[in-house]
């Protein structure tokens, strides 16, 4: 199969290079599987050729030659099916390389200075106030990405393509006093086609929308309290139960504000940070109520969802492990006092088995303030709010960034070849490091991209999505969509510009 | 609390009742306290540099000005300051919301911290970086008001400035008062009496403030919303007092304004129950003669932020400041120096950014001379602040009759704004936190312009300016969870400013046009977008028509267009506040001789679409019906 597509990649290739047309060959990266993962960058004194995990065969015979036949190199792939190798002396542009007996394919041989700048490229613009998640998702071979817009109440879904704008206006509530509540809307998840879940913070509740015909499908609310063992002293007296008489202390209360989001295949798990109210004046702190997670049946939404009481505060996401369990990420209660901001109660992740919906293992992270979890294999890797650090919370490997006082990563993602995404919201770069190794910056992703200027009117680089599929087999173009907080627009990352052929 | 602060409140928080029993008795008995008067010879009028705002074309800055009579005009039809002020080329007014809610006025791009405001001879000031809340001001009180466009001589006024001069005997008819009512359940009451050689003048102003509004978010349909929480009471109280004294004049200006008020909050984000008091008292007194001013002010100011539903105070500050300031004029030769000297200090007792002091001092030097046929004015003024230390300001500028028709004028100067106190030293609270490191920013213009006299009763002023600015102060992310003022790299703007006027008399009707227009363009050198908030494109155009001198009643119609370009709302230049188009129109009429009646139409195309700086959203058409009685008294 692949030998007989690269053979008709080679057939093009020759066919348009002599035409001049280049715009088909990238169409023909289509049919390669496998070496969207292989690059071919320029060094100093030659060339280095390599592939990222899962980019070969295990222990797949590489050869490496010139375009006029001469051999370069020969190595084999190691099990994971990832190789490497340094040519010196070598400067043409392309590059041929064989995978076992397959017919050998060309590959540009690019400046990765070059190539880092030219993967980034803004994508949309104002895309709305105070946007808080993004997903990139494709429909009917649509493009779209759906950005939650916390300020403005709202779920946009911007086609990719087109730069048109449409969405749903999640509509105020009335509280018991008359006054109108804000959904301000948090994260999102993706049901199918266009439908999606949206945690409503100032609502309590998960509104299950349908972005293409605009409707409301569901409202995922339950109105049953939470009973601690003990009391839970608030941090100053406060209205929690809304009676008109301020409480020292809670046992029952109802969950509050809903923030993390995990869809499963048979479930809809919430993660509820309990934020009551925000800090005054330094003799008024911030009041947070116990993280609860929510976790609903799908095939029975009316249903009343089980609730567990979480060890850590402040649940900032959920999602799922390797071995299908759920992570809550709980950063603590991130306080500024007198200049400094720092944590105020221990940070720790939760895991809970959704069948028993019971709390299975807890890893405490102490200072770290984590945001996101990401599972890749076992390989647990947890970022923080308050440092552009990165943990293996199994090995307690750490990945500095950068070296600001304060910086925050809001997502880790996973990328083919076993790679990690992560923002630095502060320097609007996205890094990319090995999820086996813990290497930062692991070839061909010599440095992070920029996606924004920087400091000091920084974009607020902050959710990063990657569009499903895989590049240069399933699509061309952009892969990894990156959402600024600050400045409301999304980057987008074209990583085939050092990957593939 | 210091006992001073505490009778400072307390009077201010009884002052509504009092507004309402001095203007209610003001009314019903209108000539009781304007049975006697003496026009003093020489009044409290606006003065720049120991001059007279009439007396001279300004060479230092462009300016526009507003007689008595305007003013007048325009208090009848129950306008407001801000609104006034929009007619001015370049000048933009941030509307809070409400008829009676905060208004501050940016001028040629400048922030509205940036906008110097000078009432009767004092300096308004603030703590924090929001700009003068010039809604606490009512036209009624005031006589004359001169809008300085630029910042070229100017201390803390990089913008612009606005002086305003309060009412004297020579304005103020034995007794007058007005009654209006309107959209928004918006009801008025002023009076203002003049009592030998005191003026005393009082306004109550509520409205319920609440109005439907068109939600227009980006790629989202639009919605239908109520605007709540707006509603708004204010009371103004001037006494206002000249007397002969020693070779000159004695004057004595109270002034003290008040407002209770909702704090509706962002658009999509409304405050159901968060509630504004705040209040303002000013005291000035002068002596001057021909020569030679002295003067003392008070200025005091109480900011309170609560929640009407818990009754949680979320914020209180206690401002105040006073001072002194001189200046005489001296003739040397062809040369005309002019010395001034100005103190002040200025205090604020606030939970948002503790108790702080700062004082604040200038000494100035101007000298006027004519060289190569061209006016010139230089003036040198060296600044001190007790947080700062010195900031020089050189500025020169000259006029060149051209022809008997034409004026040109061009000026250069340098001016600066110190930071605020809250900008220094507010803790760090719901995301935002001062800058104890934050320096001055400053700025050197430079510009010139024409003024054509081109036919009688026509006039057009072209201006083009440049201005460059160091270290501007924009509140910036310092990381996720802070945002805060810092200094920021060099910022320019160009612009061109043209203000036209032209009145045609004829036998049955009067026409008077008058049209403003700017075009600015902005750059921040940090983020290589133009600023936000500041549209390219500004205009005003206005109509009048209005019965000749000679009829036996006056009326008058107008109709007037405000337009701004869009614009953006954040520094990365990516969410746009869309364009903005308001007409008005009205009609004023004398029933009979001190008797004038007017209503007026606000927004008459009903656009519930505008918006204002933020995308706070503005009402749509409002109504507003007047009535004012004058004694027939004439000053």
């Amino acid at each position: 199969m692949f030998r007989q597509k690269s053979l008709v990649y080679i057939l093009t290739l020759v066919f348009l290079s002599a035409s001049g047309c280049k715009q088909v060959v990238i169409e023909e990266e289509k049919l390669i599987d496998g070496l969207e993962l292989v690059y071919a960058v320029s060094t100093e004194d030659g060339v280095t050729v390599g592939g990222l995990r899962g980019s070969v065969p295990p222990r797949a015979t590489i050869l490496i030659s010139s375009l006029a036949g001469a051999e370069l190199s020969s190595l084999k792939a190691d099990d994971t099916g990832r190789f490497v190798t340094d040519i010196s002396m070598f400067t043409n542009p392309e590059i041929r390389i064989q995978i076992n007996t397959d017919a050998p394919v060309v590959f540009r041989v690019r400046d990765l200075t070059t190539a880092i700048a030219e993967a980034v490229r803004p994508s949309a613009s104002g895309v709305g106030y105070v946007p808080n998640d993004l997903l990139v998702v494709e429909d009917n071979q649509q493009l779209f990405a759906f950005v939650v817009r916390s300020g403005d109440n709202a779920v946009s879904k911007i086609n990719l393509e087109t730069g048109e704008a449409s969405g749903v206006i999640i509509p105020e509530r009335m509280g018991l006093n008359g006054a109108k509540i804000p959904a301000n809307p948090w994260f999102l998840a993706h049901d199918t086609n266009q439908r999606v879940f949206v945690t409503a913070s100032g609502h309590d509740s998960v509104y299950w929308i349908d972005l293409e015909t605009e409707e409301f499908l569901g409202v995922l609310k339950s109105e049953q309290s939470v009973v601690l063992p003990e009391d839970f002293t608030l941090q100053r007296p406060f209205d929690v139960d809304r009676d008109g008489i301020l409480e020292t202390k809670v046992r029952a209360f109802q969950p509050r504000f809903p923030q993390g989001l995990l869809l499963t295949q048979d479930h809809v798990v919430v993660g509820y940070s309990g934020f009551v109210s925000p800090r005054l004046d330094a003799a008024r702190p911030a009041v947070y109520v116990p993280g609860v997670v929510r976790i609903w049946n799908r095939q029975d939404l009316g249903a009343e969802p089980a609730q567990i009481v979480l060890p850590y505060m402040n649940p900032q996401e959920v999602v799922l492990s390797s071995d299908g369990k759920a992570i809550v990420t709980c950063s603590g209660i991130i306080e500024t006092t007198n200049g400094t901001t720092g944590l105020a109660t221990d940070s720790g992740l939760t895991f809970i088995d959704l069948d028993t919906s019971s709390i299975v293992e807890t890893i405490d992270l102490g200072e770290f303030a984590a945001s996101s979890t990401v599972d890749i294999n076992g390989q647990i890797w947890t970022a923080s709010l308050l440092k552009a650090q990165v943990t293996n919370v199994k090995t307690n490997a750490v990945i500095v960034l950068n070296e600001q006082s304060i910086d925050s990563i809001f997502r880790l993602i996973e990328l083919p070849g076993r790679l990690i995404a992560a923002t630095s919201f502060n320097t609007d770069k996205l890094f990319i490091f090995d999820a086996e190794d813990g290497r930062l910056n692991p070839y061909p992703f010599a440095a992070p991209f920029s996606v924004g200027p920087g400091p000091p009117v920084f974009d607020g680089a902050q959710i990063v999505a990657r569009r499903p599929g895989r590049a240069g087999v399933d699509y061309t173009g952009p892969d990894l969509y990156v959402l600024s907080g600050l400045a409301s627009r999304i980057w987008s990352v074209e990583t085939r510009k050092l990957l593939g052929p | 609390m210091k006992f001073g602060d505490f009778i400072l409140r307390c009077f201010m928080k009884g002052m509504f009742r009092i507004f309402a029993c001095i203007t209610l008795y003001a009314c019903v008995v209108p000539r009781a306290l304007g049975q006697t008067h003496s026009s003093t010879s020489a009044t409290d009028k606006i003065e720049i540099d120991g001059k007279s705002i009439v007396e001279s074309f300004d060479r230092l800055e462009s300016s526009t000005f507003f007689s008595n009579d305007e003013i007048r005009r325009e208090d009848v039809q129950g306008r407001s300051l801000a609104d006034l002020l929009e007619r001015v080329a370049g000048t933009r007014a941030t509307n809070f919301g409400g008829p009676l809610l905060s208004k501050a006025i940016q001028i040629r791009g400048g922030s509205a911290a940036q906008t110097e405001v000078i009432i009767a001879g004092v300096p308004q000031r603030t703590p924090f970086a929001m700009g003068i809340d010039l809604s606490l001001l009512t036209l009624n009180h005031i006589e004359e008001i001169k809008v300085v466009r630029g910042g070229t001589t100017l201390g803390s006024a990089m913008g612009g400035a606005v002086y305003a001069s309060s009412r004297t005997t020579d304005s103020v008819p034995g007794a007058s008062f007005t009654i209006r009512y309107g959209s928004l359940d918006r009801t008025d009451l002023e009076a203002i009496v003049r009592a030998g050689n005191l003026v005393v003048s009082t306004a109550y102003r509520r409205s319920l403030g609440n109005f439907e509004f068109d939600s227009k978010l980006s790629g989202l349909p639009t919605q239908r919303k109520i605007r709540s929480n707006n509603d708004a009471q204010t009371g103004q109280l001037l006494m206002s007092g000249q007397h002969k004294f020693l070779g000159g004049i004695f004057g004595h200006n109270l002034t003290v304004g008040i407002r209770e008020s909702g704090v509706a909050g962002f658009e999509t984000q409304p405050t159901e129950f968060t509630r504004d008091f705040r209040g303002q008292t000013q005291l000035r007194t002068f002596w001057k003669n021909d020569k030679t001013r002295l003067s003392s002010f008070f200025h005091g100011m109480l900011i309170d932020y609560s929640k009407s539903d818990t009754g949680e105070k979320l914020s209180e500050t206690m401002f105040h400041s006073y001072g002194l300031d001189g200046s005489t004029r001296v003739q040397v030769g062809s040369h005309t120096i002019t010395p001034e000297v100005f103190i002040s200090r200025i205090s604020s007792d606030s939970t948002e950014h503790g108790i702080r002091a700062r004082v604040e001092s200038w000494m100035k030097l101007q000298d006027e001379f004519t060289f190569i046929n061209v006016d010139w004015l230089a003036q040198i003024k060296t600044y001190w602040d007790s947080d700062f230390g010195f900031q020089l300001q050189p500025s020169m500028g000259g006029t060149l009759y051209l022809s008997d028709t034409w004026l040109w004028r061009s000026s250069l100067g340098r001016a600066f704004r110190a930071p605020t106190l809250d900008e220094l030293y507010h803790p760090t609270q719901n995301g935002y936190s001062g800058n104890p490191s934050l320096q001055p920013e400053s700025s050197w213009e430079i510009e010139t312009g024409l003024r054509w006299l081109w036919a009688r009763n026509a006039q057009v002023d072209f201006v083009g300016y440049f201005r460059q600015m160091d270290d501007l102060i924009l509140a910036l992310n310092r990381n996720a969870f802070e945002i805060r003022p810092e200094n920021t790299d060099e910022a320019s703007i160009t612009g061109v400013e043209i203000e036209s006027s032209y009145g045609l008399p004829t036998k049955f009707v009067e026409l008077a046009l008058f049209a403003s227009a700017a075009f600015m363009w902005t750059r921040s050198e940090v983020t290589g977008e133009p600023l936000p908030t500041r549209p390219t494109l500004s205009g005003y155009f206005e109509a009048r028509l209005k019965a000749p001198q000679a009829a036996l009643n006056a009326f008058e119609l107008y109709s007037s267009w405000r337009g701004l370009s869009s614009t953006t709302t954040n520094l990365q230049g990516t969410l746009e506040m869309p364009s903005y188009h308001r007409v008005d129109a009205g009609a004023t009429y004398e029933i009979f001789p001190g008797a004038m009646f007017s209503l007026s139409v606000t927004n008459i195309l009903d656009d519930k679409g505008l918006m204002t700086v933020n995308k706070l959203p503005l009402p749509g058409r409002q109504f507003l019906a007047s009535l004012r009685v004058s004694d027939l008294a004439q000053p």
